[in-house]
């Protein structure tokens, strides 16, 4: 078989490596073949490619970043203000214990076990870890050097040529990870298209990002949508302000985007996150079911709903969501231990423990763990069982040294017993270890008067 | 008389204000929030209605004061303005103004209205309705240009202006009821616009730097030297000088006369509240500091606004309308009048004696003639005679002479001269040494500008010995091409002309030039088919040609575009012309503009490439600080390896700041001169012709089509 339609064919079956391989060889034996570079850009970009659509974190704690106007906005317009909901429990990566993880929030998580104070010291920064590492990854695949020298290649060149600008700019962007260089091309091509080509603005806009610079990314949207309406770019856009921490105008693109895509998933769930993100909840659930209706697989959309029922006391409701998720194939931790809370609450006594047990089976992250063995510690004091309550709590304590509700439980029950100066050392932790959690304030209080 | 007019509140915001970036603004529709921009670029927004609000969820307001929030801008702030913007919404926008953007704000709800680029720059900003547009519009001018945009940041509107814009506001100039734009810029004038159409021009001696509108279609102004005055349509009504400059204009009842005085704010912290029509103070305060803006508001909350001063230290201090409390008691006001009219007696007796003295000199005239330098008199029938010619001697520098000469064998001591915008300063003495006291002298004078002025002359007149001398005072008028002298040589023929049309007769047009000009003599027009002037400029001794045909046409031959701009519309002006429009021929300004225009394109793209520079480098701080604080807790040794290569990053940054801010220097300069010769360009046409021109400007402008610039500036269109 002719080598380039092997590898073509290796290209459509998605055999990318393969693929590479054979066009390394076809460039070898003609170093100018245009078609096999282009192959081998296309396969090497394809192979890390990845949707960086939903992966760009929102950045909201970023310690530099001071593209938010205001910095003391009013609550309800900042996502910066409404982090806790009044009735939900948050976990230390700032996510509802028994929500959803989406890809943002999984890089919130402090990664390094540097203690809760030293958070501030270890904000996220602005290229995100996925392109750097994105970046090493690309590298470390060739033996010999790498593929494309990206600051020889004469840019202005490549991007009058309208075949080649395109798989080139994704394949700088994507494989090398260098904003910089795709962000030159981009310029060239959108130049040399005279400005028309709404493709590569959004192209420059995501450069814009990946380098800081927001406020242009958000010129080259809004000019990009004045051409050509695309939920991409709307998406894109929705992103930029939830950078600049405008969410209410985050809000105001994705209606005109429903305007034009009306019953659009993407742009439903964005305003649903929006929605809880600013505490919002019955609209948050509004959106959340009208992707239901178009999708009824959307796992964020059917957790999210769950999440709600359960802390709107509705335990059995929000097990029937959390079954459905079960049935559509999932199988995780944090699921497991979402339905032993909903079964413990709703009565079914029988499904808690091996809800648990299954969670406890499937969890590998030690702060997941924690969380269980704290559900667990409920479990065991609703019905009764104060010593298993204690043990579980230690387990919790275990995983993660950090964890403030439990210290302050811990510290309940050891009142209880009969412990009153252990519960106030306990009752000290907890303080120490997360100083805006009302409840081991209040406790002290009581036990300070007790005493 | 002084009333006592106390502040009814003061407050500390703990912040420093840059003076002039003030403003209030409604941001949730009723209550007035003082918005002005600190010293590090934030800016600041102080809500007192805030204290009795319960303070919900995690909402981190300022920690020694709640009642402040501050918002970041992350460039220079240069212009503030706050206004309804949305039709519907009665809810302020927050304008922001920087160096290379517009921002419009939503407060309230924290979204943006509309961001976009200003490669011109902010400079002022105000917001209101203007020209044909139903709803608000936001005003902002740069660097040389005025821009109207909507609520959604489209372009409404565009305006040469030739130099920096340094206030802008939206006022009904001419009574008809509907608001004209008035725009003072740093080549010391204000225009006023009614849309595209230039209504007026005032030319001041310095660069205006305030303007704010009073009731009964006046407005005040303040200049960089440190005056305030007040027009009433194009009439002046009264203006005051200080060492120090006004940073803030303001209109506000203060003393309950049932119509609104002058509050002007003092960069030394005086705040004085003065009469619109005559000027007179009324009522004086001062600040701790020097003032930074003057709004009004309601900040009590009691329904009545009141007049808020701020300092630049953030001192704050309320005043509201005091009725004139006659607390003075009527004995203090008789001997204030009695001491009045003694002082005038002393003056006038004063008078009576050097009268007396003068005509007992007069009457004894004959006898005792030597006596007569030593008592300080000239005799009754001393005239002096004033010639003023433009002089163009070869030998000394090119001016403007003033030749005053007594009849008699009485001595100028000294002159003094009065003039607008000639001098530094107001006024020019010549006093010649004791020893060369003539009964002549002459007075040099350049004016930089054409422009008519107003010369007061005083001249001391006496003995070279005597102590007393009198004074004479003349007024005599500068035509506005006075630095011009006839010259015979047909000079060498440039081909640069401005042609037009005036269908009047040629006796008119010798009218206006002997008007106009300063010439030995005045021009007559006899017979023949054409009136040829030759003339020369007296500051760059280039030539000027006026030819003006039988049959009305009418060419000016010169290179300079601003000097004809001034004579076309001197002669429009002259003629009462409705519309004008020319032929031009400028070769040099249109080579000047095609190099203008192609520098500007490649400013524009090093530009966009270091601006990339700039946020690669930053990302790179970014990971490097947080790698050395890591290391600060994991591997100590490792953290100055981390803090050397922050340090190398950072005066890289510096460099390329540098380089990037002589990159936006040369920018803006080009973006200017561009706009100035289109200023100028539209200024070669009168009327109609020109509002229509500024529209063709701006689309070629857009487009960045040269030659369709280049053929719009010839014939005023596209």
């Amino acid at each position: 078989m002719d080598p380039m339609v092997a590898a073509l064919s290796n290209f459509r079956r998605k055999k990318y490596d393969k693929c590479v391989e054979i066009c390394t060889q076809l460039l070898v034996k003609q170093p100018l073949d245009q078609a096999a570079w282009y192959l081998k850009m296309r396969a090497m970009t394809k192979r890390v490619h990845v949707d960086d659509i939903d992966g760009e974190d929102a950045m909201t704690e970023d310690l530099f970043d001071e593209n938010a106007v205001a910095a003391a906005p009013r609550p309800g317009t900042s996502m910066k203000t409404t982090k806790t909901l009044p009735m939900r429990p948050v976990g230390s990566a700032g996510r509802p214990i028994s929500g959803i993880a989406r890809p943002a929030s999984s890089l919130q998580r402090p990664g390094s076990s540097l203690d809760p104070r030293m958070k501030t010291a270890r904000p996220i920064t602005s290229q995100s870890a996925r392109a750097i590492r994105l970046g090493t990854a690309a590298i470390l695949s060739q033996s010999d050097g790498p593929f494309i020298q990206v600051s020889r290649l004469n840019l202005a060149k490549y991007a009058r040529d309208p075949c080649l600008a395109k798989p080139l700019f994704e394949y700088i962007f994507y494989a090398t990870g260098d904003a910089r260089a795709a962000l030159e091309l981009a310029v060239q091509a959108t130049q040399a298209n005279e400005f028309k080509d709404w493709w590569w603005k959004v192209q420059l806009a995501k450069c814009y990002v990946a380098l800081n610079l927001i406020r242009d990314a958000e010129q080259q949207l809004r000019s990009a949508l004045k051409q050509q309406y695309h939920v991409e770019t709307f998406l894109r856009l929705i992103r930029v302000y939830l950078r600049l921490d405008q969410p209410l105008s985050a809000a105001e693109v994705c209606k005109s985007a429903l305007e034009i895509f009306p019953l659009d998933v993407a742009i439903f769930t964005e305003l649903g996150r929006l929605g809880e993100a600013l505490g919002d909840i019955p609209s948050s659930v509004k959106h959340y079911r009208n992707v239901l209706i178009q999708d009824a697989t959307n796992a964020e959309a059917i957790a999210c709903i769950g999440v709600y029922h359960f802390y709107n006391y509705q335990p059995e409701l929000a097990l029937r969501y959390y079954r459905r998720v079960l049935a559509m194939g999932a199988h995780s931790a944090e699921l497991y231990n979402n339905l032993g809370l909903c079964c413990l609450y709703s009565q079914q006594l029988d499904l808690v423990l091996v809800c648990f047990q299954r969670a406890l089976d499937l969890a590998t992250d030690p702060l997941i763990k924690a969380d269980i063995w704290y559900n667990l510690s409920h479990a065991a004091i609703s019905s009764g069982d104060i010593e298993l309550a204690l043990n579980c709590l230690n387990l919790c304590l275990i995983c993660d040294s950090n964890h403030a509700s439990a210290y302050n439980n811990l510290a309940v029950l050891q009142h209880k017993l009969g412990r009153p100066l252990l519960a106030k050392s306990y009752m000290m932790t907890a303080i120490k270890l997360e100083p805006d959690m009302p409840e081991p304030h209040i406790n002290l209080e009581f036990l300070k008067s007790k005493i | 008389m002084d009333k006592i007019i106390r502040p009814v509140f003061t407050l500390e915001l703990n912040y420093k204000i840059v003076p002039g970036l003030t403003t209030i603004g409604k941001y949730d529709g009723t209550h007035p929030c003082l918005t002005a921009a600190t010293t590090a670029d934030k800016i600041l927004i102080h809500s007192p209605h805030r204290k009795s609000a319960i303070v919900t969820g995690r909402v981190v307001w300022s920690e020694s004061n709640r009642e402040i929030a501050t918002l970041n801008i992350n460039q220079s702030i240069t212009a503030l303005a706050a206004g309804p913007l949305i039709p519907q919404d009665d809810k302020d926008i927050l304008i922001v103004g920087t160096p290379t953007h517009i921002l419009a704000y939503h407060v309230h709800d924290n979204r943006d209205i509309f961001y976009k680029e200003c490669p011109d720059g902010v400079r002022a900003l105000t917001v209101g309705l203007f020209h044909d547009s139903k709803s608000p519009m936001v005003l902002s001018g740069g660097n040389s240009t005025v821009h109207g945009y909507d609520a959604v940041g489209n372009e409404l509107f565009w305006l040469a202006i030739g130099d920096a814009v340094t206030s802008l506001i939206l006022h009904d100039y001419n009574k008809d009821q509907t608001n004209e734009l008035i725009v003072s810029s740093e080549d010391y004038n204000i225009r006023v616009y009614k849309g595209d159409r230039l209504l007026a021009e005032q030319t001041e001696t310095e660069v205006v730097t305030g303007l704010a509108a009073l009731p009964d279609n006046r407005f005040a102004y303040s200049v960089s030297n440190g005056t305030v005055g007040v027009y009433e349509q194009d009439i002046r009504l009264w203006r005051v000088k200080s060492k120090n400059f006004a940073i803030s204009l303001f209109s506000y009842d203060l003393l309950g006369q049932g119509h609104s005085q002058l509050i002007t704010g003092w960069s030394n912290g005086k705040v004085d509240c003065r009469s619109i029509k005559t000027g007179e103070v009324l009522f004086k305060d001062t600040l701790g500091h020097g003032c930074a803006g003057i709004v009004e508001g309601d900040y009590r909350s009691i329904g009545k606004a009141d007049l808020i001063c701020t300092s630049s230290e953030g001192e704050v201090r309320g005043y509201t309308t005091t009725k004139s409390l006659s607390t003075t008691p009527s004995s203090g006001l008789e001997q204030d009048t009695v001491r009045d009219l003694l002082a005038q007696k002393q003056a006038l007796l004063l008078e009576l004696k050097h009268y007396e003295n003068n005509s007992k000199v007069n009457e004894e005239f004959d006898r005792r003639e030597d006596n007569l330098e030593s008592n300080g008199v000239i005799p009754a029938n001393t005239r002096l005679q004033i010639a003023i010619s433009a002089n163009d001697n070869p030998k000394t520098k090119n001016h403007v002479e003033i030749f005053i000469l007594t009849n008699n064998n009485t001595v100028i001591k000294a002159v003094i001269v009065f003039a607008e915008g000639i001098f530094k300063g107001e006024t020019h003495v010549v006093h010649p040494q004791q020893s060369k006291l003539s009964t002549e002298l002459s007075v040099q004078l350049y004016p930089p500008k054409d422009n008519p002025v107003d010369i007061h002359i005083k001249a001391l007149v006496g003995y070279s010995g005597s102590n007393q001398f009198h004074v004479f005072e003349i007024t005599r008028q500068l035509p506005r091409f006075s630095m011009y002298a006839l010259c015979e040589t047909k000079g060498a023929q440039c081909d640069s002309f401005v042609e037009l049309r005036i269908s009047e007769r040629l006796q008119r047009m010798c009218m206006w030039i002997n008007q106009n000009f300063l010439l030995a003599h005045d021009i007559e027009f006899e017979t023949g088919p054409e009136l040829k002037i030759c003339l020369k400029c007296l500051r760059d001794d280039s030539y000027l040609s006026l030819l003006f045909d039988i049959s009305g046409r009418v060419v000016i031959k010169t290179e300079n575009i601003s000097l004809a701009a001034d004579l076309v519309q001197s002669l429009a002006n002259f003629n009462n012309l409705e519309s004008l429009e020319t032929k031009v021929n400028l070769p040099k300004e249109e080579e000047k503009i095609r190099i203008y225009m192609e520098k500007l394109t490649q400013i524009q793209e090093a530009r966009m490439r270091l601006g990339t520079d700039v946020a690669d480098r930053l990302g790179q701080i970014r990971g490097l600080i947080v790698r050395a604080e890591d290391s600060r807790v994991n591997c100590l040794s490792e953290m100055p390896k981390y803090y050397n290569e922050l340090k190398a990053l950072n005066s890289e940054l510096t460099n390329g700041y540098n380089i990037r801010l002589a990159n936006f220097n040369e920018g803006q300069e080009t973006m200017k001169n561009i706009n100035f010769i289109l200023q100028k360009a539209t200024r070669l046409r009168a009327g109609a012709k020109s509002s229509k021109m500024i529209g063709y400007c701006r689309t070629a402008i857009k487009n960045n089509n040269i030659d369709g610039l280049i053929k719009i500036i010839r014939t005023g269109e596209l």
